[in-house]
């Protein structure tokens, strides 16, 4: 019986030091992902690093209010997306999610023209964390609270 | 002769004493609860001003996703007490809670991408968020396929303890997907400074996340029951055949 | 975009998933518990 408690407690350092190389190994591990796992990349990591023309990236970041505009055909739009650093023109031709408009956060799958603007062939509307009822946001947007919170940009 | 079987049985049967008084009132409580928190979800909670009605999906959703992760807690907990203490409970209580804790996972995950299609514009994106979910319901799976996957009963509990255990890592990871990467899923909207969810919408959630937990634990103490019994008949079976060996 | 499928899908997930396990368990504990209780009466 008098070895048990020593027993138990080298059980319990020897779990507690797994748990903590495990967390180190986690920690490592998610600094390492860092990079690779960023779903988009916001108009300013684009204007920072200039990504190949052709090449598809997606690209994620707030419509500009204002910048929508709708070509005569009634498919193609052009629209601004925007961070707090840069802005990119972007060009779509679909069906473009109900959620997507101006002030709203969108995700492009496209790549970068020659001409500088960026030709996307999926858009998803990307929506921020505050949830409440119509009357309340139209009274917040009166009382001069803009809803537009920038997305989450991991940065 | 006796004395190592009542050391044996006198937790277990403590326990199972506790869960029988426990397991009506758990799950009349969650199932009220549920059933009012999801009728207010319906009927009484506002639409969302950018998303309308499809944010009532939130009232399943939600709950569903702390349940997932909060069960993985609690059943790694249980598989790092089972090896340190090697409490008698402890490995049963691990096995009781995976398949809880995967319907849950998998109710997250499908209720998601529902919600996904008519909000964002797609049923599924592998983005931190998403992907990071998706591994904890199948390390769930994992965990129950260890447990049924060894004919020695005390290695398999060994082997899944150890998965469920390294699966942690994975809990802060969805957790924090959403602030250390960009995704298409938004980042959480109840943090500790307060919620971004209208208290219109917060109590039917709240009441809803309060049912399905106390749904959670009535089925865990159900599964306990079952496992306890199917412990003591497999011990009784021993019993036996040394009796007549 | 019409919602209501969607949601109408999401909680016939969370009800009807939920209520199926619910159902498994208690006649899985029933079915254990019968069974030591018969056994240990022997």
């Amino acid at each position: 019986m008098a070895a048990r408690p020593t027993a138990k407690r080298q059980r319990l350092i020897l779990a507690l030091a797994a748990a903590g190389v495990l967390a180190i190994a986690g920690v490592v591990a998610t600094i390492a992902l860092q990079d690779s796992a960023a779903y988009f990349k916001a108009p300013g990591d684009i204007a920072a690093s200039p990504p190949v023309i052709g090449q598809t990236i997606r690209l994620g970041g707030l419509v500009k209010d204002g910048s929508v505009q709708h070509a005569p055909d009634g498919l193609t739009i052009r629209f601004v997306v925007m961070d707090n650093r840069a802005e990119l023109p972007v060009r779509y031709k679909g069906i473009t999610p109900d959620l997507f408009r101006e002030g709203q956060g969108v995700i492009a799958t496209g790549a970068m023209t020659a001409a500088g603007d960026f030709e996307a062939q999926q858009l998803l509307a990307k929506h921020d964390e505050n949830y409440m009822p119509p009357e309340v946001a139209r009274a917040m947007e009166k009382g001069g609270h803009p809803l537009k919170s920038a997305p989450n940009t991991g940065a | 002769m006796a004395t190592p079987d009542l050391h044996a049985y006198a937790n277990p049967l403590r326990f199972r004493r506790l869960a029988v008084a426990f397991t009506p009132w758990l799950l009349l409580a969650g199932l009220g609860l549920l059933g009012a928190g999801l009728y207010a979800g319906l009927f009484l909670a506002p639409a969302d001003y950018l998303q309308g009605e499809s944010v009532r999906i939130m009232y399943v959703h939600v709950p569903s996703a702390w349940l997932a992760l909060g069960g993985y807690l609690g059943m790694a907990i249980a598989a790092l007490s089972a090896r340190i203490w090697r409490h008698p409970l402890a490995d049963l209580c691990v096995q009781a809670i995976a398949p809880i804790g995967a319907l849950f996972a998998g109710i997250c995950l499908v209720t998601g991408s529902i919600w996904g299609r008519p909000t964002w514009g797609t049923w599924w994106v592998w983005d931190g968020r998403l992907t990071s979910m998706l591994l904890l319901f199948l390390l769930y799976l994992g965990v129950i396929a260890i447990i049924h996957l060894h004919e020695d009963r005390a290695r398999g509990h060994r082997m899944a303890g150890l998965l469920a255990i390294i699966g942690t890592i994975n809990l802060p990871i969805i957790k924090f997907s959403v602030e250390w990467w960009n995704s298409l899923h938004q980042p959480a909207s109840i943090r500790l400074s307060g919620s971004a969810i209208h208290a219109d919408m917060l109590w039917p959630l709240m009441l809803a996340a309060l049912g399905f937990l106390l749904l959670f634990a009535a089925m865990v103490l159900m599964r306990m029951r079952t496992l306890i019994a199917g412990q003591r008949a497999e011990a009784r079976a021993r019993r036996l055949a040394a009796r007549l060996g | 975009m019409n919602h209501l499928p969607f949601i109408v899908a999401a909680y016939g997930l969370g009800i009807g998933a939920p209520g199926a396990m619910l159902i498994w368990c208690i006649v899985q504990m029933r079915r254990a518990e019968r069974r030591t209780e018969g056994e240990e009466r022997q």
